[in-house]
């Protein structure tokens, strides 16, 4: 059983993704603490009653989602100030076209506040109203899928944190989706998930990024994986090569550790500039301190250009992250960076984030 | 002659019963961290001053004591030696100061009580913690300006900081341990082995 419908993870959740969410990682605040796990399950559903999907409605599952964030810069300084953002809403829809769940089609629109993409190498023409996900989902086997349509690539260990250097210096940011076709492979001792694609068709041909983007993954138990990950795209602008290696280590209680290391080459297409080899790295802890509430620190690293002494950065990040109810999620945030930058070393600067998050 | 005393003193408190229900276990621990400390600069040319920051990283050794006397709570003393490297830069009005590869070393302490929602038993058997902690910690380290003689450099933060820090703490067996701490001005990867 798959939490997302993609088979990759990442966007819209599955009525079982929902259940677990539910059930395993929300606390059961009043009035949900009359609840049983089965009636939870239950209300976790866009519908909230298994009564209410009938005929046709059985083979729908569609859902809502908000993600605001309020954002205070560089604490202390000149200046500096708090800003609210409504980061993301979203709409999606789930529909199986038949009984096995053999074909699923997987969709959202999005309601994206700012016209710019995250990256600065996309083009400007974002409206407002963004789609991330659709896509088609054929079962082949219990094992075996094919992905077609508009994805996140399927690089690295995927975070909602878009900011995180694993995602945004690699080209996996919020916006940075792409259409194309991917195998996903899950056995108990192996995952593979490898996708060909040909940019985001809502760009500008200069800017759509055709390649390959790889991982594969192997599970020595049930809750850890070892793998490496690769990725090769280029555009007219810009060609990138990235590689890493990936873990992931869940211990009991819930709680886990992720891992990310990783180096991204870039060459300039369009002026003649020497290639650049930046290197990332990345190690998120979360400890379940009660059901809903965990505490997590997150180490982040990234050098500029390894070839040529760059600049570095260390981020360091500890927060706490609460489920209140089924559908609803809490995060506070700290950040602090610390940059040695060539010939330049700069005070340590600091960031809070307050996100809440809301599915329905 | 170090290593014998040492692990006299370590055969002392292993499992040292300190009264009826705490108990005291030591381990070993390795880590690197990175800190800033900041300094001030000024020119004498014209008096004015400047901030100047130094961002290191530095290897750790040292000594984690852990005091227990419940099923979920532990209190920890970690006495640590390192040494390190940082980098030194400023600007004061026209003038600029970058130095790099500055020696340092210095003594770290922390102060953490960890929370182990699962079991905390003394013996073993932890999964994971989480612990608000403070840090303090001496660094001597000496930037120079041998270009500028124009300027001269003191520490503003002292040489003893005091800080907070959170920390999440794994444990891979029911021994070997692995901590991430995050904190103002300090952060560090460390790992543990308890006896």
């Amino acid at each position: 059983m798959l939490c997302h419908a993609n088979p990759t993870g990442g966007g819209p959740l599955t009525n079982y993704g929902r259940a677990v969410g539910a059930v395993a990682i929300s606390d059961n605040l009043w009035p949900f603490d009359k609840y049983t796990d089965e009636q939870l399950a239950e209300y976790s559903s866009f519908f909230k009653s298994d009564k209410l999907t009938h005929g046709a409605f059985k083979k729908v599952q569609p859902g809502a989602s908000f993600r605001g964030i309020y954002f205070y810069r560089t604490i202390g300084k000149e200046g500096s100030r708090g800003k609210l953002i409504p980061m993301d809403a979203s709409a999606n829809l789930i529909y199986q076209f038949d009984k096995a769940s053999k074909f699923i089609f997987v969709g959202s629109v999005s309601y994206y506040p700012s016209s710019k993409p995250s990256s600065k190498l996309a083009n400007t023409d974002y409206g407002n109203l963004v789609t991330r996900d659709h896509l088609i989902v054929y079962k082949h086997t219990k094992e075996i899928r094919i992905v077609t349509g508009m994805t996140d690539k399927f690089y690295g260990i995927k975070i909602p944190d878009h900011v995180a250097f694993s995602r945004s210096i690699t080209g996996n940011s919020q916006n940075d989706q792409v259409h194309g076709v991917g195998v996903h492979v899950i056995e108990k001792a192996y995952e593979i998930s490898s996708q060909l694609f040909i940019g985001n068709l809502f760009q500008s041909p200069d800017f759509r990024e055709k390649g390959n983007a790889t991982t594969i993954q192997y599970n020595p138990s049930e809750l850890t994986s070892i793998g490496v990950t690769g990725l090769i795209s280029q555009n007219k602008i810009i060609s990138k090569n990235a590689k890493g290696i990936v873990g992931k280590l869940g211990l009991k209680t819930g709680n886990a550790l992720l891992l990310e290391i990783g180096n991204v080459e870039k060459k300039q297409r369009l002026i003649n500039m020497n290639k650049t080899s930046e290197m990332y790295g990345f190690l998120q802890g979360f400890v379940k301190i009660k059901r809903g509430l965990y505490g997590l620190n997150t180490f982040e690293f990234y050098r500029s250009d390894i070839k040529v002494s760059g600049s570095n950065t260390i981020r360091i990040t500890p927060g706490l992250q609460y489920f209140p109810f089924p559908g609803s999620e809490l995060r506070i945030e700290f950040s602090q960076s610390k940059r040695y930058m060539k010939n330049m070393v700069t005070e340590d600067s600091f960031d809070f984030m307050g996100q809440v998050h809301l599915w329905f | 002659m170090v290593l014998r005393i040492f692990l006299l003193i370590l055969s002392i408190v292993i499992n040292t019963k300190i009264f009826a229900d705490w108990s005291l276990r030591v381990s070993p621990q390795t880590g690197i961290f990175s800190f800033q400390n900041i300094y001030e600069m000024k020119n004498r040319n014209d008096n004015t001053y400047a901030n100047l920051y130094t961002q290191s990283l530095a290897i750790s050794l040292g000594t984690n004591f852990e005091f227990s006397n419940s099923t979920h709570f532990s209190h920890e003393a970690h006495l640590n030696v390192f040494v390190g490297n940082a980098s030194i830069a400023g600007r004061s009005k026209n003038v600029r100061y970058y130095q790099k590869g500055i020696p340092n070393w210095g003594l770290l302490s922390s102060l953490y009580t960890f929370y182990y929602p699962s079991f905390a038993n003394i013996s073993g058997n932890k999964v994971a913690g989480v612990a608000p902690g403070i840090s303090f910690w001496y660094v001597n380290e000496k930037p120079t300006s041998p270009d500028l003689n124009s300027i001269t450099i003191k520490s503003k933060n002292k040489n003893i900081r005091i800080n907070p820090n959170m920390a999440l703490r794994y444990f891979f067996t029911s021994n070997l341990q692995f901590t991430m701490s995050a904190g103002y001005e300090l952060s560090y990867l460390q790992m543990g082995y308890f006896f």
